[in-house]
């Protein structure tokens, strides 16, 4: 008997993917756009959850404040190593305080800090809400009229906008005393390296950088509550929800940082 | 009646879960879902509580369309709502008495001391007592369900949801627990709404009974309606409770 032929599955084409792409990019947005006016509008009313609020401002930013340190310090000092021996050649040793204290006021610390922060603190916030949401304590909230979104998102909010700041600020002086430390081991002398920074970096440059942390603060708690308060799929989607969090608030905090940038220098 | 879905409907990415749903639980009854894995009965039983909207149809509890409500009004229905999930649920960053204390903490004035108490006499209700401390992931499957149990009835409900109350439990734990679902309607008088698919935990409920299959509403009405039903599919599903036990 002659066999039916077996229609051969359609594949969707480049641009048919591009567009479902777009389009769940556009979801995603849409819905991280709601969460935030549903948060703006529990911090409006002043329905705060201070206790847990407490809770998360100890796990995301005193936790933090080791990794920080050791990230903010190591910045400051690589700066510090490339900038002197760059600088030496042109006879501009007297520049390198400057140039250290400039890149981490204004760019490393606030960045590296928020990476490091969102590798760390936006992986375990998508987990553990992700794993709320795969073993139905999300709903167990809703059906106690909780709203997951005052409840879990908003002290996240607070506790990363927070936290991140101060953060940047341990950061910067972690960063300027190892930049010191190796610039003086390089031959610049101790008095031209505070006088460049004092000259070169100014108050304003520090409180962009602590607006810069700020913003991205808001970015790692916002992916990771989002990413979490959707995750299906048991376990492989709570690990999935981690991993997106992590690349998408690194990917978001780049951009970010790119155009506040732009508006603030 | 305390709960009334009128043709209920609703689909997930383009397959039907509920397919004109019609059920009417009285008060103080104990309504029991039963069907197989998969044909609805949990996505029915979350429209009653608003976690799910219909794609068409109406959800009326205590006189009330929860299908049209904000959350903001549906939590003042949900306060009257005790939930008891299948997982059990609890909220594994926090003790077993804090996961009962919890509706109280939010929804009630009541001091530590009259907190503390009543978590213990509901701990004890369900004969759980002394376990306050506990954490859930120190609990087996058939504690954390009576823990869930507990932590439902904190705000001392009008209706309670159970949703597979006896799955993954072995036949005492699973028989202890639907005596617990009888003596809470007996002591409290609680309207119930058991979602299973244990033909004896159905049959030892029920007041009432409706069957499920693939989003539809099958056969409903009292046990030994039910247990009388020509209709191919209870019959089919009822025949498997017969066990045929031969002689060695």
């Amino acid at each position: 008997m002659r066999e039916a032929p077996v229609a051969e599955a359609s594949r969707p084409s480049r641009v048919a993917a591009l567009g479902g792409a777009v389009i769940r990019g556009l979801e995603r947005v849409g819905q991280v756009g709601l969460m935030l006016s549903s948060a703006a509008r529990w911090l409006l009313r002043g329905r705060l959850e201070l206790r847990e609020a407490i809770v998360q401002v100890n796990r995301v930013g005193v936790e933090s404040v080791p990794i920080v340190l050791v990230t903010g310090g190591f910045s400051g000092m690589v700066v510090a190593y490339q900038t002197a021996r760059q600088l030496a050649e042109f006879g501009g040793q007297n520049f390198v305080g400057g140039l250290v204290g400039l890149s981490l006021a204004r760019e490393a610390a606030p960045v590296f800090t928020a990476i490091t922060v969102a590798g760390r603190v936006g992986a375990g916030i998508a987990a553990e809400i992700g794993t709320m949401a795969v073993t139905e304590q999300i709903d167990a909230l809703r059906v106690q009229a909780t709203d997951p979104v005052r409840y879990l998102v908003v002290p996240r909010l607070i506790a990363a906008a927070l936290s991140l700041p101060l953060l940047t600020v341990f950061a910067n002086v972690v960063g300027g005393a190892g930049g010191f430390f190796v610039a003086i081991t390089s031959g610049v002398s101790g008095g031209a390296f505070l006088a460049s920074l004092q000259r070169f970096v100014w108050p304003y440059d520090l409180v962009v950088g602590l607006i810069k942390a700020f913003f991205f603060g808001l970015i790692i708690a916002a992916v990771g509550c989002h990413r979490g308060l959707n995750t299906t799929g048991g376990a492989e989607g709570v690990g999935r929800a981690a991993t997106g969090a992590v690349v998408s608030a690194i990917l978001l905090i780049l951009i970010a940082n790119y155009f506040l940038d732009l508006a603030f220098f | 009646m305390v709960v009334e879905a009128r043709d209920l409907w609703k689909s997930f990415g383009g397959r039907a879960a509920l397919s004109g749903i019609n059920l009417s639980i009285r008060e103080d009854e104990i309504q029991v879902i039963m069907g197989p894995s998969g044909c609805g009965k949990s996505v029915l039983l979350k429209h009653l509580v608003g976690l799910l909207r219909p794609d068409r149809g109406e959800v009326v509890v205590f006189g009330q369309a929860v299908h049209l409500l904000e959350e903001a009004a549906l939590d003042a229905i949900r306060v009257q709502i005790g939930v008891v999930f299948q997982s059990a649920a609890l909220f594994d960053s926090m003790t077993v008495g804090e996961n009962v204390a919890f509706p109280m903490r939010r929804h009630m004035r009541m001091s530590n001391d009259s907190v503390a108490a009543r978590v213990g006499e509901l701990l004890a209700l369900v004969g759980m007592e002394g376990t306050q401390k506990m954490a859930p992931s120190a609990l087996s499957g058939g504690m954390r369900k009576r823990v869930g149990i507990a932590r439902a009835l904190a705000l001392s409900p009008r209706l309670i949801l159970y949703d597979e109350p006896t799955s993954g439990l072995d036949p005492i734990m699973a028989h202890t627990v639907d005596g617990l679902i009888l003596r809470l309607r007996r002591e409290i008088g609680v309207t119930s709404v058991v979602v299973t698919h244990s033909l004896d935990s159905a049959f030892h409920l029920a007041d009432s009974l409706a069957v499920m299959d693939g989003g539809r509403l099958v056969a409903s009405g009292a046990p030994q309606e039910i247990m009388a039903s020509q209709d191919p599919f209870v019959r089919r599903f009822l025949d498997t409770r017969a066990v045929e036990v031969r002689d060695p």
